[in-house]
């Protein structure tokens, strides 16, 4: 399975299955694990980090539950291959080719693990909908069958070590991204963000650390990971996720009672620019997608696949967009081709 | 629409700050929200640190330094990012005060690693080597451990 191949399939995260699906776009974990007696990454030499690389591949193609794996290496490909990445949620813009850094990807997409980030294992699982227990079970299988070949950094009093203090302990990173634009028209989103963030909840953007919360989808993710059980971080995480997730649906209700024409004007707008705009800027098309995916999870639009939809959210980035043109496109003409992409795509072709 | 930060390149990274009951956005090309927005949870707790702990930390910062890759805890607090393993141990104090600080509990209560499952992943590897070198004495010595480990764990990874 090559990049090319990877990217002509729709990641399973897409699907728009899962638990609570009108409201939870996907879960997510991630493990952070380093190997023991080697620095970390960025302190480590070139050839150490190489030879991190090549143990930590070894083990990835020994272990059943990843299946058929592709490995890249971020030395080995361009510039807008790894923006690709970066788009369908498989690395952090902090992954470089300067240390030697890479991903292996299982099938779907639902499982990677991306070597020589921050940490030199990063295990991530990528399930749709409000699902953080099977992530829980699939990602404790994955690390399992990888800690049999390959001996991690642990400490009895401060768990697993991590290169940054605040992933030490359990290592491990739950989120969560939910769609709110019911709290968001509402002016009920500063509270609840306050509120999160109050409980120990980090609230970001869709693309992490220092993205923006644009098209009205949050991440929400545990802060501590020292001194509770990753059982104990997802049951807290859930308990509050599942409340917002209570609140959106309440709020949505209560508009449809009290003035669903305003709702419909804004999913019905947001259909018919998208089906006729010329050009559309990334922000304005992500905004509008969201009014579409209200709209769909509403009701109002039956004849629209959510995983369409869902699909839209990333195949309108910019690597996305130049990868599916073949070719670099400038800003204007991304916004051009990004119209015609929307359109095509709603009419179902 | 252009970076309101360079105005150069394109802004592809849309902030969303709340102020208030106020959504305030910023557009940043994916060079400048790096270079701006990413600051790491760390970074900020450091700054962030109660006025007792930031007090200590201007005599300890002198001399604590990792006895194996040689970072600083002065270092530390730029990059927020540890060396290696041992910084956990060397850089002492100051940085047991940080774990406190960002986290819920002082020790570790979560996954353990399973070394039984190790162990047999290595003696699995040892009597395939003796099988291929035909050293078959050893070859039944570790089939012996492994069939002794596996009545006891339920494990077969």
């Amino acid at each position: 399975m090559s990049l090319a191949h990877l990217f002509r399939g729709r990641a399973g995260w897409l699907s728009g299955s899962g638990p609570d699906n009108d409201i939870a776009f996907s879960s997510r974990l991630r493990l952070a694990r380093n190997l023991r007696g080697e620095r970390f990454p960025q302190r480590a030499s070139d050839e150490a980090r190489r030879q991190v690389f090549a143990r930590v591949v070894e083990a990835v193609k020994s272990c059943p539950a990843l299946g058929n794996t592709v490995v890249i290496r971020m030395e080995e490909i361009t510039k807008q291959e790894r923006q690709l990445l970066v788009e369908r949620r498989l690395i952090s813009p902090a992954l470089s080719s300067r240390y030697q850094g890479g991903v292996v990807i299982g099938e779907k997409e639902l499982v990677s693990v991306i070597v020589n980030e921050e940490d030199h294992l990063r295990i991530q699982v990528l399930l749709p909908g409000f699902d953080l227990g099977n992530c829980w079970k699939v990602i404790d299988l994955v690390e399992g069958e990888l800690s049999a070949c390959l001996d991690f950094e642990f400490s009895p009093d401060l768990g697993y070590l991590t290169a940054c203090p605040s992933n030490v302990g359990t290592g491990m990173r739950a989120s969560v991204m939910l769609h709110l634009p019911g709290l968001t028209m509402s002016d009920e989103l500063s509270r609840v963000l306050r509120a999160a963030d109050k409980l120990g909840i980090t609230v970001r953007g869709m693309y992490g650390e220092g993205s923006g919360a644009v098209g009205h989808l949050f991440q929400f993710s545990n802060q501590s990971t020292l001194g509770c059980s990753e059982e104990r971080i997802i049951s807290d995480l859930e308990r509050i996720v599942g409340k917002i997730i209570a609140h959106e649906r309440a709020v949505r209700q209560k508009m449809l009672g009290e003035n669903r024409l305003f709702l419909e004007d804004r999913v019905f707008r947001s259909l018919g620019v998208l089906s006729h705009a010329r050009l559309l800027n990334s922000e304005e098309s992500l905004n509008l997608l969201s009014g579409l995916r209200l709209g769909r999870e509403l009701g109002m639009l039956p004849e629209l696949p959510t995983e369409t939809v869902n699909d839209l959210f990333i195949v309108t980035q910019p690597a996305h967009l130049q990868a599916l043109a073949g070719r670099d496109l400038e800003p204007p003409a991304r916004d051009s081709y990004r119209a015609s992409l929307v359109r095509s795509r709603i009419r179902g072709e | 629409m252009l970076c309101a930060n360079c105005k150069k390149n394109e802004a592809t990274v849309h902030l969303t700050e709340i102020e208030g009951n106020q959504i305030v956005k910023v557009h940043l090309c994916p060079a400048c929200a790096q270079h701006k927005g990413v600051a790491t949870p760390v970074v900020e707790a450091l700054k962030n640190l109660p006025e007792d702990i930031s007090k200590q930390r201007g005599s300890e910062e002198t001399g604590e330094v990792c006895s194996v890759c040689g970072l600083s805890f002065k270092e530390f607090r730029e990059v927020g990012r540890l060396g290696c393993p041992n910084c956990y141990r060397d850089l002492g104090r100051p940085l047991r005060e940080l774990l406190a600080f960002i986290h819920k509990g002082p020790r570790h209560a979560g996954k353990v690693p399973d070394a039984g499952r190790r162990e047999r992943h290595r003696l699995r590897q040892a009597l395939d080597a003796a099988v291929a070198r035909e050293d078959y004495e050893e070859a039944s010595r570790i089939r012996d451990l492994l069939e002794r480990d596996s009545t006891g764990a339920g494990d077969t990874g």
